[in-house]
């Protein structure tokens, strides 16, 4: 074989994606020299999460020509992470998972930079979200995945034709696994479905009925619960039950075996007191490892371009031999979240009373006994009375001084509509823009006529 | 000690809640030996090692490059001109310590070469990036060795994950889906006097709305059989029938015990014995035992006596009861009467075990008891994976398959890099290097590429086949890189399979997967499946269908009339005449078995509804309980799609929350879905009235789906307060 050695360098494999060009590739993949040294060294990614899929998603990402990392984690070390957590070991357990997790990378990997969070995620402000080019999502809850499509949906805008800004769009890719299964997700807020598009995903949750913990228990379950849920509050009043710690568990385990006793159920174990109690999902290694590494391809495609992008959601079951699918979902065009909302041109004299007169006008609102929210304050609501009159100085004064004097912003209005000749509740998005607000709103209509010449056909 | 083995099993957790502790206990035995260390490799690794898996082995004869330290973790600068089996191994120890980590510096291809009894002390090899030759020695070696392979590969933004081993049979499949063995078709004497104990017309309200279902419904199919000369309810009208009857008995409408009754009826309709796909483990030619049979075909056996003796047709029974609306005290009977009547049903099938492995020279007791109860429980989930060498798939290929497949458009990517993964191995041979491994002479390569790939269609026999350039383009243009992601994703999948393969838990991949990266329409390829599992299923079927042909008994089915006057019998003739494509051999094609189940719809469908896609909900019921529009075959149809695992994502039916599996029927305006089982029981979910006449939509896998749902998973919060986070479990 007569090969001549190559200088080689640290990209030998990723240059071949990132330097050749390609068939199947995603539009607007320009390969070479500058793509890769770009990728590191302007894109930056924040890591959501530094548990089972973000140790992985770390590792992934700094293997993949990412060199400017962001973790944030709210969580510390335990022993049950370490079955998957690859980057803890035992003398880590009790330090902030996000900073074990980056030193550990950035020992490994030379060059990349990681910066830790230890921190909540809403207790970051806006902007730190914004300086993201992309953010890869590692979590386990709802509440945490809805807060960050919040606020990444929260950057996006629409022009006057309501097409997303692109300057404007944050990308996701989300990840998830219980057991042999999981899902890798694709969020281009305004292009795919975001997270509140498809929240019927989830599957409802239920719960037992608090009379069969309190008369009826039949298993295992009923007694913890009852334990954990009824006898805690019994005997320790105000005292507020912390699964994390040890003592309230043991309690807990105690009380539900000496129920089980009473009614001759079998099968409690502490084991199982800790799954009820703290709703403990499964995991291991290898369902994390697979679902971040989609994550990450997708972060480095999104970025890139050097393939095509997952469209956009996939799915992947390895319990009963070995099963993966792609489904296109699609934009709920009305979502609350991230859907372009009614754009309302206002005046800024306009009182907010004769905003919800108008609403009632609005072709395509028809919206009456409005209730108006901006952000997480309420402007007016119709109900209850208490807080009817508590907000009823409001409707006298100006929208524009209601929602802190800003040229733009979003607001949510609730009410009563007409559709398909039926009166039904309604909560919608507005998109208002108040009309010559210090020039600014004048240059902002400008660079709208632009864009909007630019798609009339000739 | 005490203190490291509570340690231990707080740091496995989470995997024992999957595995258990019998699981752990296997992993920690096994001996895994991994041929490659590059990404692949070490990625498939780091997830065993952080399991516990009991000893690791790797093979590689490379030194560290300075490439390497770009796509694989487990090595750093430090170990740049270090031999890479040594690194790893370094790394990989570090992840957990009670794993045994070893290494041999040497090629695998020379070792596979030179010393082939080396691979037998392991359990299982995985076999990571491995050109066509060495797998097929290698697969040779481990065969007659008894020692189980997975085949790993990336290339590019493509992969490739394939299992290979003899026989493998799963006692403890942990299905997703599986419906309860409460008996309330055949119940036993045990239950049924304990039922007799029990006043439905009791006068306490409280007392009546907590009798379990299980009573209710034994015993009002009991007063049914009586006033019906012994039958259970059969036709759709007497199936509706019994579910009024049912309804008559409550007293008030917050009733949810008899709620429930209604909702499971279904359950007394269901027909009696075992499943067709135990039928055909138990026909199995591994179930005569001799004294070289393994432990599971010794209790195969002992299960077909047991069915055909002491069982009257019935597996042992399992002896658990979901959860359920009851009084304490009449649940926990009932669940000593499972428990009592399982344990009967046991002890039969011990010295059953016993006498047999008596008969075959072997130790009575070499069985354990653990052993011969989790085979009783779970009797009716039993699995046997058989899997051809890769010699066999090299040289024997399904010409029709990978035809199909290259035709197909949502298989064409997949089979199109199955093939040039091969056509990549044949260049690497003629040229020595792999297609634009370097970065000169990209056009020469591509035209190479495209000449050895079609020489090997041709080789395959596939001469009319073509691949899109497009795919060529993109191999060469990988040019044998191995990325990380790429890496960590077919490595994942190959631990998931060690897991599997190691545990004897749940059920390993058939046929050989292809990753496409590009836009993860990844496929299962050259899938299997045992003839036995079909032919017995296609065979009552195919009987079935005679029989309404043939009218007049004849034993003769008049074809001209037929063809002429009746689409419908036409398509069930067709269906009759209908073979596997591969006659004689020893495998069915997963496309034909698809092909089957698409005429069984047509003989459905057709007459009654001619091209319409939509008929209502109890117009399809009707059809299939009519013994001449449905033959009565809908419960075979569904073995054989559940046979097949046709999945719709992870698309939940909105009755029994369980994921769909074969048919999914969907709502057109209520939007709700089903699967095929409630949707045959009439279900509806409870919101709905199951007076009103639905319309569904029935879809299959493919593209037509609408918008499937999918499971998020890990959704629930620790943040949160606990009351508002809770999910059903029982």
């Amino acid at each position: 074989m007569v090969l001549m050695d190559a200088p080689q360098s640290k990209s030998r494999d990723l240059d071949k994606l990132l330097l050749r060009s390609g068939n199947l590739v995603g539009p607007g993949f320009f390969p070479g020299t500058d793509l890769r040294d770009d990728i590191r060294e302007y894109v930056r990614v924040l890591v959501v999460g530094a548990g089972g899929l973000g140790c992985e998603l770390l590792k992934d990402l700094a293997l993949s020509g990412f060199r400017n990392l962001d973790v944030i984690d709210m969580d510390r070390i335990e022993v049950t992470n370490l079955n998957r957590q690859f980057l803890f070991r035992l003398e880590d357990v009790g330090k902030p998972k996000a900073e074990v997790a980056a030193k550990r990378v950035m020992e490994r990997v030379s060059g990349v930079e990681i910066k830790p969070h230890f921190s909540r995620i809403e207790d970051k402000k806006l902007d730190f979200y914004n300086d993201f080019n992309i953010i890869a999502l590692g979590l386990d809850s709802i509440e945490a995945r809805r807060y960050i499509n919040g606020v990444a949906c929260g950057f996006l805008e629409y022009d006057e034709d309501d097409n997303p800004r692109s300057e404007t769009i944050k990308p996701m890719v989300d990840g998830g696994t219980e057991g042999f299964k999981g899902h890798a997700r694709v969020i281009v807020p305004g292009v795919t479905p975001c997270f509140e598009c498809t929240i019927w995903l989830f599957p409802p949750q239920v719960k037992f009925p608090l009379c069969t913990l309190a008369e009826t228990p039949r298993n295992a379950a009923h007694c913890i619960e009852y334990a954990h849920l009824i006898k805690w509050h019994e005997v320790h009043g105000g005292k507020s039950f912390d699964p994390d710690e040890q003592e309230h568990m043991k309690w807990v385990y105690d009380e539900a075996i000496k129920r089980a006793e009473l009614f001759g159920i079998p099968g409690v174990t502490y084991s199982l007191t800790q799954g009820v109690v703290k709703n403990i999902i499964p995991a291991i290694a290898s369902t994390n490892a697979i679902i971040s590494a989609a994550c990450a391809l997708e972060t480095l495609k999104i970025v890139s371009g050097c393939s095509k992008t997952l469209a956009n959601y996939l799915t992947y079951n390895g319990g009963e031999g070995l099963h993966t699918k792609v489904t296109e979902f699609e934009r709920d065009k009305e979502c609350l979240v991230c859907g372009p909302g009614i754009l309302i041109e206002l005046d800024t004299s306009i009182t907010l009373q004769k905003f919800i007169d108008m609403l009632e006008e609005h072709p395509k609102l028809l919206l009456s006994n409005a209730s108006v929210k901006h952000g997480k304050d309420s402007l007016y609501m119709q109900a209850p009375p208490v807080l009817e009159e508590m907000h009823r100085t409001n409707l006298s004064k100006p929208l524009y001084d209601l929602m802190g004097r800003v040229e733009k912003d979003t607001v949510h209005v609730f009410g009563t509509a007409l559709k398909n000749e039926e009166k039904q509740s309604s909560l919608t998005k507005l998109r208002v823009v108040f009309k010559e607000v210090d020039g600014v709103a004048d240059m902002d209509t400008a660079i709208l006529r632009v864009n909007s010449k630019r798609k009339t056909p000739l | 000690m005490i203190w490291s083995l509570t340690m231990s099993k707080t740091k496995y957790d989470r995997q024992l809640r999957i595995w258990g502790e019998v699981g752990q206990a296997a992993l920690e035995e096994a001996s895994i030996c991994l041929l490659n260390c590059g990404p692949t490799g070490s990625e498939a690794l780091k997830n065993l090692v952080l399991g516990g898996v009991g000893s690791i082995t790797i093979v590689d004869g490379s030194k560290v490059e300075l490439g390497d330290l770009g796509n694989n973790f487990m090595v750093d600068e430090r170990s740049v001109g270090q031999s890479k089996a040594k690194s790893t191994c370094a790394f990989l120890q570090e992840l957990n310590d009670s794993v045994k980590a070893k290494f041999v510096e040497e090629s695998p291809d020379t070792l596979i070469m030179t010393s082939p009894s080396f691979f037998s002390q392991f359990t299982l090899v995985i076999a990571t990036q491995l050109v066509e030759d060495s797998m097929v020695k290698l697969d040779r070696i481990c065969r007659e060795a008894d020692v189980k392979v997975v085949f790993v590969r990336s290339y590019g933004l493509v992969g490739l994950v394939r299992v290979s081993v003899q026989e493998h049979t799963i006692i403890d499949s942990k299905p997703d889906h599986f419906l309860d063995d409460l008996r309330l078709n055949n119940p036993w004497p045990e239950l049924n006097s304990f039922v007799e104990t029990i006043d439905l017309n009791v006068s306490d309200h409280v007392a009546h709305k907590h009798i379990p279902y299980v009573v209710i419904l034994v015993k009002m199919a009991d007063e049914w059989t009586k006033s019906h000369s012994g039958n259970l309810p059969s036709t759709r009208e007497e199936k509706k029938e019994f579910k009024d009857f049912v309804k008559s008995k409550m007293i008030s409408m917050d009733e949810d015990n008899y709620k429930e009754a209604i909702e499971a009826a279904f359950k007394v309709f269901a027909p009696r014995g075992i499943s067709s796909e135990i039928q055909q483990i138990c026909n199995d030619s591994c179930a005569e035992p001799s004294s070289s049979s393994s432990d599971f075909w010794v209790m195969v056996a002992a299960l077909k006596e047991f069915v055909s003796n002491e069982g009257d047709g019935e597996a042992p029974l399992e002896g658990s009861i979901p959860d359920m609306t009851s009084s304490t005290e009449h649940y926990i009977n009932l669940q000593k009467i499972f428990l009592a009547k399982a344990e009967a049903d046991f002890l039969v099938m011990e010295k059953r075990v016993k006498n047999i492995l008596k008969r075959i020279d072997r130790d009575p007791s070499s069985i354990s008891k653990p052993t011969i109860k989790s085979f009783c429980k779970n009797a009716r989930k039993l699995k046997v994976c058989r899997y051809r060498t890769v010699e066999d798939e090299f040289s024997n290929p399904s010409v029709t398959e990978i035809q199909k497949c290259l035709a197909d458009e949502d298989y064409s990517g997949a089979m199109g890099f199955y093939v040039l993964l091969r056509a990549v191995d044949r260049f690497t041979a003629n040229y020595n290097k792999f297609p634009g491994q370097f970065d000169g002479g990209m056009d020469e390569d591509i035209s190479r590429l495209k000449t050895t790939a079609l020489s090997l269609l041709a080789d395959l026999g596939c001469n009319g086949s073509v691949l899109p350039d497009d795919l060529i383009n993109e191999m060469c243009r990988f040019g044998a890189s191995e990325l990380h992601v790429v890496a960590a994703f077919v490595g994942g999948i190959a631990s998931q399979e060690v897991i599997k393969l190691v545990t004897k838990q749940f059920v390993p991949m058939l046929g050989t997967y292809i990753f496409n990266g590009i836009d993860h329409k990844s496929q299962r390829l050259l899938v299997f499946l045992k003839p036995e599992a079909f032919q017995g299923a296609i065979k009552a079927i195919n009987e079935r269908i005679l029989s309404v042909l043939d009218d007049s008994g004849s034993g003769r089915v008049d074809m001209g009339m037929h063809v002429l006057n009746d689409k419908r019998k036409r398509v069930a003739f067709e269906a009759l005449m209908w073979k596997p494509v591969k006659e004689g051999s020893s495998q069915i094609t997963k496309t034909d078995a698809e092909k089957y189940i698409k005429l069984l719809r047509a003989i459905y469908m057709l007459e009654a509804h001619g091209e319409e896609e939509e008929i209502t909900f109890n117009q399809f019921l009707d059809m299939l309980d009519d013994p001449d529009w449905g033959f009565g075959i809908m419960s075979t149809v569904l073995r054989l799609e559940s046979n097949d695992r046709n999945r719709h994502g992870s698309q939940v039916c909105s009755v029994c929350r369980y994921p769909i599996i074969g048919s999914w029927f969907k709502e057109v305006k209520a939007r709700f879905s089903l699967c095929s089982q409630c949707y045959s029981e009439g279900k509806v979910p409870p919101p709905f009235k199951q007076e009103e006449d639905y319309r569904f939509r029935e879809h299959g896998s493919e593209a037509e789906a609408m918008k499937p749902k999918c499971v998020c998973f890990s959704v629930q919060s620790h943040k949160k307060p606990i009351a508002t986070r809770k999910k059903q479990r029982n």
